[in-house]
């Protein structure tokens, strides 16, 4: 059965902002009070996305989830357009409505953190992080944690491999956190034959060199094609000159390691 | 796209530049819309007989980038001749869309040299690889939105709200608003008061300190602002009364009241009428 998504409102929106956590201390305590004022009919209107809700998989180490939540979001939310899915409002109304328990099980730390007293400046920051736009809009999309499922099953998506999210599995079976972070926030990832050339390259390497690492391998290969794209318009590369480069910085590395 | 102007260890002919002593490279962009449909109509001008060689042989190519960083969207686009009509989806752009023309390389280039070389180039010769940009025009900002509504009234992208947890004025300006949260104490006068003669006191109080505070957070950092929403409709509406926002000719008090059309003459007017009802 399809579910229409209800939007919350600018008002509100600036509302929980404002008030994070106040909000966020109620939502993890169940505080009645707090639940019946954020979920408050007033503070949703109806928009013109439906959806088949299939839920997320809220068991099991990150490294395991993170790929299976990337095709079960992906699939779910596939006819969005990137204007929709640039919008915090979508965002944040689909995690307060339907993802919630999702939400919870991938901040647990920092939910626990609230309920043992401890780091809570800390916790309360990254709460806010994992749902609100706090990093500014581009990087803020591979930060909360709804938004960088969908975002990378969209920018890894092969549609000419059997499985069309072979490199989104390869990108999140390892600190999905870490390299979503430094690797979407260049500019260039947004160049889909580029992006794809270089995650293959990264994929074949840690399967039959070694274990891609973020600091070693990762932010080398972004160094370079953003120094590239200094004077290069690196655009007009195909996705297999992206693979050759890319393959060529990983095997340097490995030569000066040894 | 944004491009560092000295990044090139070879001359590149571009505006407010001299690695060419003569030669031009301009683009022109225009906005079309028919029905539902979005085009960026771009022609392209390059007098530099060297480049135009290389584009009569083939080996480089007039390519115009299209970038929007709000919605990851990134793609060149050749241009044969001098002009081109892109269609522009909206499912696909929002916000602000950076327009690039540049002259590129398509092939290995050996041994370049253009008789409009600066002196400072004298008799060298470059080679260039696949990508490599020769040339480079000016580039334009459009902003695009989703809805029909073109810019938001400045009045739209402040909002004012109550803080349960604050015991002084914040301004928050992470999100598509800037958002002023007040104490709970302090919010409730003002919603009282906003409805009142004395909204114009409000507005020096609790307005133009808001967005003295952003406008000084722009200042320190502004690429970290230009995509918002509220970015983009500020600097529209700072446009329109001729304050350039990458400038800062003015300091940002200057500039807040200028934009709020003097709202602290507008409070003391007030104060003023008041005292004068008061002394009847």
């Amino acid at each position: 059965m399809k579910t229409r998504l209800k939007l919350i409102t600018s008002e509100a929106l600036n509302h929980f902002t404002a008030n994070f956590e106040y909000f966020i201390r109620g939502i993890a305590t169940g505080d009645k009070n707090v639940l019946s004022e954020l979920y408050d009919e007033n503070n949703f209107s109806d928009s013109n996305i439906e959806f088949e809700y299939t839920p997320l998989i809220q068991n099991g180490t990150y490294n395991v989830t993170d790929y299976k939540n990337i095709k079960i979001l992906y699939e779910t939310f596939e006819n969005l357009t990137p204007v929709q899915a640039s919008q915090e409002r979508l965002w944040v109304s689909l995690t307060l409505n339907h993802y919630m328990d999702y939400f919870k099980y991938r901040t647990e730390s920092y939910f626990n953190n609230l309920k043992e007293g401890i780091k809570i400046e800390e916790s309360i920051k990254g709460l806010k992080a994992a749902i609100l736009y706090s990093w500014g809009q581009k990087r803020s999309l591979f930060v909360c944690r709804l938004s960088r499922l969908w975002w990378t099953g969209y920018l890894t998506y092969d549609k000419d491999h059997s499985n069309p999210y072979h490199l989104a599995k390869f990108f999140s079976e390892s600190d999905f956190s870490g390299r979503a972070i430094i690797y979407f926030s260049s500019n260039y990832t947004a160049n889909k034959q580029l992006s794809l050339g270089i995650l293959t390259a990264l994929k074949d390497y840690n399967n039959e060199i070694e274990k891609i690492n973020r600091q070693r391998h990762l932010v080398p290969v972004t160094k370079h094609f953003n120094t590239l794209g200094g004077g290069t318009l690196i655009d007009l590369y195909t996705r297999e000159d992206a693979y050759k480069i890319t393959e060529n910085i990983l095997l340097n590395s490995t030569t000066k390691s040894i | 796209m944004k491009l560092k102007s000295n990044t090139y260890p070879y001359p590149v002919l571009r505006n407010n530049n001299d690695d060419y002593i003569q030669g031009n490279i301009e683009l022109a962009v225009e906005l079309t819309q028919v029905m539902n449909e979005t085009n960026l109509r771009v022609s392209f001008s390059l007098e530099e007989a060297a480049l135009e060689n290389l584009i009569d042989e083939n080996k480089a190519r007039k390519i115009v980038h299209i970038e929007c960083p709000q919605t990851l969207y990134r793609k060149a686009f050749i241009v044969n001749g001098t002009e081109k009509q892109i269609p522009l989806k909206k499912e696909e752009l929002r916000g602000r869309v950076e327009v690039t023309g540049f002259i590129i390389a398509v092939t290995e280039i050996a041994d370049f040299q253009s008789d409009n070389f600066n002196d400072l180039y004298g008799g060298l010769t470059f080679d260039f690889e696949r990508g490599n940009i020769l040339a480079e025009a000016a580039e334009y900002t459009i902003d695009l939105f989703e809805s029909e509504q073109s810019i938001e009234k400045l009045s739209s992208i402040i909002n004012v709200v109550l803080s349960y947890e604050n015991k002084l004025m914040t301004v928050d300006s992470s999100s598509d608003k800037i958002v002023i949260a007040l104490p709970k104490n302090q919010y409730e006068q003002y919603a009282t008061f906003s409805k009142t003669v004395f909204n114009n006191i409000l507005i020096s109080v609790v307005i133009v300190p808001g967005l003295v505070e952003v406008l000084n957070r722009i200042k320190i950092d502004r690429h970290a602002y230009e995509d918002t929403r509220w970015y983009i409709s500020l600097k529209h509406s700072l446009e329109s009364i001729g304050i350039d926002l990458n400038l800062f000719d003015e300091t940002p008090l200057e500039i807040a009241q200028k934009l709020l059309k003097d709202p602290i003459q507008g409070a003391i007017n007030v104060l003023k009428k008041v005292e004068e009802s008061g002394a009847d």
